[in-house]
């Protein structure tokens, strides 16, 4: 892979990559230290990629099989578990998240188990689609599909509880209507 | 397909229009333009996303230094084309062992000790397979680290060489000696620094001038202060040379 390549994949992907790399290890030393280790190995085995189009999968597909790679080896990554959340939850709407700091929304993705943690990381980061995420973590379509609907159900959960539990005194919960 | 299909369906479809052709979601997409009530659901299901994915962007922030320490990689990286070709790997580790033992055999006593050092100290910077194993751009980091498996870090470098970020580092050890390897990154070239303790080594005068040499293919300068043996090896000369310029 030559310079100009491996400038456009950084200025391209590197913003993505990291969050995605935050999302998995929780901290920013390890997400910038997969970050790096990514893209050396880009500079490193980028030639091989035939088709330029396919950077983007491959530096996704990369990074999290680094990530999968440390965490054999050590267990220096916390394990997350669900936050427990009320099923009689009211819907959260864009307002509500509007409301809520970012800190708050970090703490929703990282409440989440690693297998629906990934798969919104990856579609709220970069906007994967569900093949290339079955590619990805080599999980079929139909896994991902129903997963990904079941992640973004416990995130808006998750973002529900904090909007109440935060803000409950002022934000005003408007219905929304189920199809 | 009923409504809660379909809403399984879309719920990975990307309004951007990435999807708009792909034939998964057409037959759900087309029940939405038929279903007002999915539609609205779809509406409401695409601003939320919008939000949250907005949302969850600021909520990282990046590293300010993180882009340009990537593209700054690509000079460090330059490197490792050579240590990833295992033959041309291989290849250069044995002659750097043949050199150290053909100098062991010829060279007098006190100089065959210092060609075996650097060869060997060579022989570690080819090194591929676990080239390090602590990995830290923070000297202060490895030298804990360091000192954590029993290596006095008390280490006197180079005023230039103190100000390079490092990249991590290892044990090592050259005749039942243990010592430390770390890597730097000194403007943008791999360089590696080995220090050993227990005193220095014949034709390494403790305080002298620092002496370089070619090892393997690398450039090597090694020196001895205070009781250490100190070690640099690296591809660029003129980049070991110009540590040891005045400031």
């Amino acid at each position: 892979m030559n310079e100009a390549d491996y400038e456009q994949a950084v200025n391209s992907f590197y913003e993505g990559l990291y969050r995605f790399a935050f999302s998995l290890s929780g901290n920013a030393d390890d997400a910038g230290e997969l970050t790096q280790e990514t893209y050396a190995r880009l500079m490193v085995k980028g030639g091989q990629l035939r088709d330029r189009s396919k950077v983007k999968s491959w530096l996704f597909t990369t990074l999290y099989r680094i990530y999968l790679g440390w965490k054999r080896r050590d267990t220096r990554h916390p394990h997350f578990e669900i936050a427990s959340v009320e099923e009689e939850l009211p819907p959260v709407t864009p307002e509500m998240v509007d409301q809520l700091g970012n800190e708050a929304v970090n703490q929703s993705l990282m409440e989440m188990e690693e297998r629906y943690r990934v798969l919104i990381a990856l579609h709220y980061f970069e906007n994967h689609s569900y093949r290339e995420m079955s590619r990805m973590l080599d999980i079929p379509v139909g896994t991902i599909m129903s997963r990904l609907s079941r992640a973004k159900d416990m995130m808006r959960k998750s973002l529900a509880a904090k909007a109440i539990g935060a803000e409950g005194k002022i934000i005003s919960i408007p219905q929304r209507n189920e199809a | 397909m009923n409504n809660q299909e379909a809403q399984l369906i879309l719920q990975a479809y990307r309004p951007g229009g990435q999807d708009a052709s792909d034939p998964l979601f057409a037959e759900a997409l087309e029940q939405a333009q038929r279903d007002p009530a999915l539609q609205k659901w779809l509406a409401e299901e695409n601003a939320l996303d919008a939000r949250v994915r907005e949302k969850l962007q600021t909520a990282i922030p990046i590293p300010p230094e993180l882009k340009s320490n990537l593209l700054a990689q690509r000079k460090i990286v330059r490197l490792a084309p050579w240590y990833f070709q295992p033959v041309k790997l291989a290849a250069a580790a044995a002659v750097v062992l043949l050199l150290g033992l053909a100098a062991s055999r010829l060279l007098p006593q006190k100089q065959a000790q210092l060609v075996a050092f650097r060869s060997a100290m060579a022989n570690y910077s080819l090194t591929k397979k676990e080239h390090i194993v602590f990995t830290s751009h923070d000297i202060t980091q490895v030298q804990e680290w360091l000192q954590g498996q029993g290596i006095k870090a008390d280490f006197e470098l180079p005023a230039a060489l103190r100000r390079s970020p490092t990249h991590g580092c290892r044990l090592v050890d050259w005749n039942g000696r243990k010592g430390a390897m770390i890597c730097f990154f000194v403007n943008g070239e791999h360089t590696d620094l080995f220090v050993m303790d227990g005193g220095g080594l014949p034709g390494l005068p403790e305080n002298g001038a620092p002496q370089f040499a070619e090892a393997g293919g690398m450039t090597t300068v090694a020196w001895a202060k205070a009781g250490k043996i100190y070690l640099l090896s690296g591809k660029d000369k003129k980049t070991l040379q110009n540590l040891f310029q005045p400031a």
